[in-house]
């Protein structure tokens, strides 16, 4: 059964939700930037949602929900006692919810998905930006085999022992 | 290999530079085979990601069969991909074994993904919700 401040709870993040997909389909970026300026300023208005509206907001159990705060996956509002979800941080949740529920049963689509993501976090090494420059500009050393122990000196092989 | 992978592969030790030169014995001897994976959205038409140690991956791009540079070696940030395993677990849903979502390293096919909008959807709302997640564990 929802109550009132349920109901308050889960039209306010439709609106927040709303927003952010109008923002993903802008393509002029002076207009996006403005859409998201006023889903924040909407967003940091509020002071966020009780755990029982996060529940009715997102459609999951109380212990989800805590669960999902401790994974760091829902953000609570600072000093606040009992627990208050972000709004801000409730509106993403649920986005991404709705989107996977919505194609819940294509698992090749959701595998490919998972493919994308773990691509995508390996390709955020820091480092690889300056790795493309060296490969770019032919900064690049030829090895052998035998020049492994110099360049990784850590895996040098120990020499057979012998028996007197 | 590049400037940065020599840096890198210098810094380690113990089992890490163990597996790291383990893996490149491999890569000169079997090429492509022992590369792991090809990676999706590269921004090279060819990078592969091979698995060393615990957290430990090392990029190769391939600039013909027999060419491989090796451009570098580091942990793997698995931030999105935990928040995206946390979803469908909540949502009850079983995802295939993992192995069948990573095409071999020696496969040239260019098939574009599946339902590509639907997928591009999941994955911004995804990445949103896991950036959301690093800033909060980065202000504990």
């Amino acid at each position: 059964m929802w109550y009132y401040q349920d109901m308050i709870a889960i039209d306010f993040v439709a609106d927040l939700v709303e927003l952010e997909r109008l923002a993903n389909l802008e393509p002029d970026k002076t207009k996006r930037w403005r859409i998201i300026g006023v889903h924040d300023r909407l967003a940091s208005r509020a002071n966020g949602s009780k755990v029982s509206e996060a529940v009715a907001v997102l459609g999951l159990s109380a212990p989800t929900i805590r669960a999902w705060i401790d994974a760091g996956v829902l953000e609570t509002v600072p000093n606040q006692k009992p627990t208050r979800v972000t709004y801000r941080s409730l509106a993403r949740a649920k986005l991404a919810l709705d989107e996977v529920r919505a194609h819940g049963e294509n698992l090749q689509l959701l595998a490919s998905v998972l493919r994308e993501l773990r691509d995508r976090a390996t390709l955020e090494d820091p480092a690889l930006p300056d790795a493309l420059d060296d490969l770019s500009h032919g900064q690049i050393r030829r090895v052998d085999l035998d020049q492994l122990n110099e360049i990784i000196p850590g895996s040098r092989r120990r020499r057979p022992s012998t028996f007197r | 290999m590049t400037t940065v992978a020599e840096r890198q592969l210098k810094g380690l030790r113990g089992r890490q530079a163990t597996a790291a030169r383990r893996v490149i014995e491999e890569l000169l001897a079997q090429r492509c085979k022992a590369a792991g994976y090809r990676l999706a959205g590269s921004p090279l038409d060819h990078i592969c990601c091979r698995h060393l140690d615990g957290s430990d991956r090392m990029l190769t791009a391939w600039l013909d069969s027999d060419h491989v540079v090796i451009l570098g070696v580091g942990p793997h940030n698995r931030s999105a991909t935990d928040v995206y395993l946390t979803v469908l677990d909540t949502l009850g849903i079983d995802m295939p074994p993992d192995e069948r979502t990573k095409p071999p390293c020696c496969d040239n096919s260019t098939s574009l993904p599946i339902e590509a909008q639907a997928a591009e959807m999941i994955i911004d709302a995804i990445g949103n919700l896991a950036r959301q997640r690093r800033r909060a564990s980065g202000r504990t």
